[in-house]
């Protein structure tokens, strides 16, 4: 599985250059205006109310449409008529890969298969609870990269089978292990699991048996949280999202400060469960 | 017979510098060096002067960034492979135009590190 883009998963292939990435990405940007930057030229916005719209884009999940109405900027029509010009004019990255002969056609179309095959997401079902919590889209596209990688790294099947606002403490067999990533407002993911689960998490993980290296398996679990993460903020378009280092906290420990809110989902293994949490303000 | 690329790498996690140097290893390359943050990077970087350095992001007190900014400023032909979980398209630009050679994306498999690592040459 994947969540690189287009660019990023020809580049590890080899077959873009870094020269000819970042030409590509420079000309992208040139070609493609974004939806604000055809508001300005067509007069319909400020570049003052623009920044407005991003600062607050940079706050939710809506978009910078949706938002230019709610903040009463631009009616749906102007709307409408801004994606018309952004469709008529855009210039898919594929493209350009094309016409600066980086790549043929039939790679391209090739490449881009075998891209949205990697990119598929799981079907996972959900209950109202996730539908109306205001970090719905990071919740569900966290499940299903987390349910891939399960599946990937530790070789594991991972089902959701039950969503709660219940706060739990870690026992004292289990460990938790959470990391803040910035959207960049702070919040924080993680899970409660038993030493079980993260050697045999790690175990696959590194292909040796580390059982009884404790500070081994924490660590491996540790990585694995933070590959999850780092592909999660790879999804998102915001910029300067950013990750701090995973944390280990064992019972008695407080893993929630400075928190206040918090959502919990409960994932079974054929063998166990363990806690996925969210913390937010 | 040719010599091995010699490789410094740095990562905070254990788990993944083992998992890497197990991968180099097989992979027929030489591993001189680990450090665990930036500061140890580039000190072992001046120490052991690697062929290239396979270098983490999201790594406590001197991240990823800054040790290839400072990497870059040591000696601007360093070869740095970038290999971080994370994976967005301002982190991919933001270290190639910063001077990284290639950049990937955990979870790596061997051919990806393969392919970096012999389009140095």
């Amino acid at each position: 599985m994947s969540n690189k883009f287009f660019g990023q998963f020809l580049l590890e292939k080899g077959l873009l250059d870094k020269t000819q990435l970042l030409t590509a990405i420079d000309l992208q940007k040139t070609l493609n205006p974004t939806i604000g930057q055809i508001a300005i030229e067509e007069g319909f916005l400020t570049e003052a109310n623009a920044s407005k719209i991003n600062a607050e884009q940079q706050r939710t999940d809506e978009r910078f449409g949706d938002l230019s109405i709610s903040m009463g900027y631009m009616t749906e029509k102007q709307i409408d008529q801004l994606f018309q010009i952004q469709k008529n004019g855009r210039k898919f990255f594929g493209e350009i890969l094309v016409d600066q002969g980086f790549l043929s056609e039939k790679t391209i179309t090739e490449e881009l298969a075998k891209h949205a095959k990697e990119k598929q997401q799981i079907t996972i079902q959900v209950n109202d609870t996730i539908a109306d919590h205001p970090h719905s889209k990071l919740i569900l596209n966290t499940l299903d990269i987390v349910v891939k990688m399960f599946l990937r790294v530790a070789k594991i099947q991972l089902q959701v089978s039950d969503i709660t606002n219940i706060k739990e403490d870690i026992k004292s067999n289990q460990i938790a292990c959470s990391q803040t990533m910035y959207l960049p407002e702070p919040l924080k993911l993680g899970w409660i699991m038993e030493d079980n689960l993260m050697i045999s998490i790690a175990n696959t993980f590194l292909d040796m048996d580390v059982s009884d290296q404790p500070l081994v398996f924490k660590d491996a679990t540790s990585e694995f949280l933070n590959i999850i993460l780092g592909n999660i903020l790879a999804n998102r378009k915001e910029q300067q999202t950013r990750l701090d280092p995973p944390q280990i906290s064992e019972a008695g420990e407080d893993f929630q400060t400075p928190f206040q809110r918090h959502f919990q989902i409960k994932m079974s293994t054929p063998d166990q469960d363990f806690i996925l949490f969210l913390l937010y303000n | 017979m040719k010599s091995p690329l010699q490789i410094l790498i740095v990562d905070d996690a254990l788990t993944m510098r083992m998992v890497l140097k197990k991968q180099l290893t097989n992979l027929g390359f030489e591993v001189v060096g680990e450090a665990e943050d930036g500061r140890e990077a580039i000190k072992k970087y001046a120490e052991l002067t690697p062929d290239a350095v396979m270098l983490d992001l999201v790594m406590p007190k001197f991240d990823g960034k800054k040790t290839l900014q400072k990497l870059m400023e040591i000696d601007e032909n360093a070869k740095v492979i970038i290999c971080s979980s994370l994976g967005a398209e301002e982190d991919v630009e933001f270290c190639l135009r910063a001077g990284a050679h290639s950049y990937i994306q955990k979870p790596y498999d061997a051919e990806g590190i393969k392919i970096a690592l012999d389009s140095l040459s």
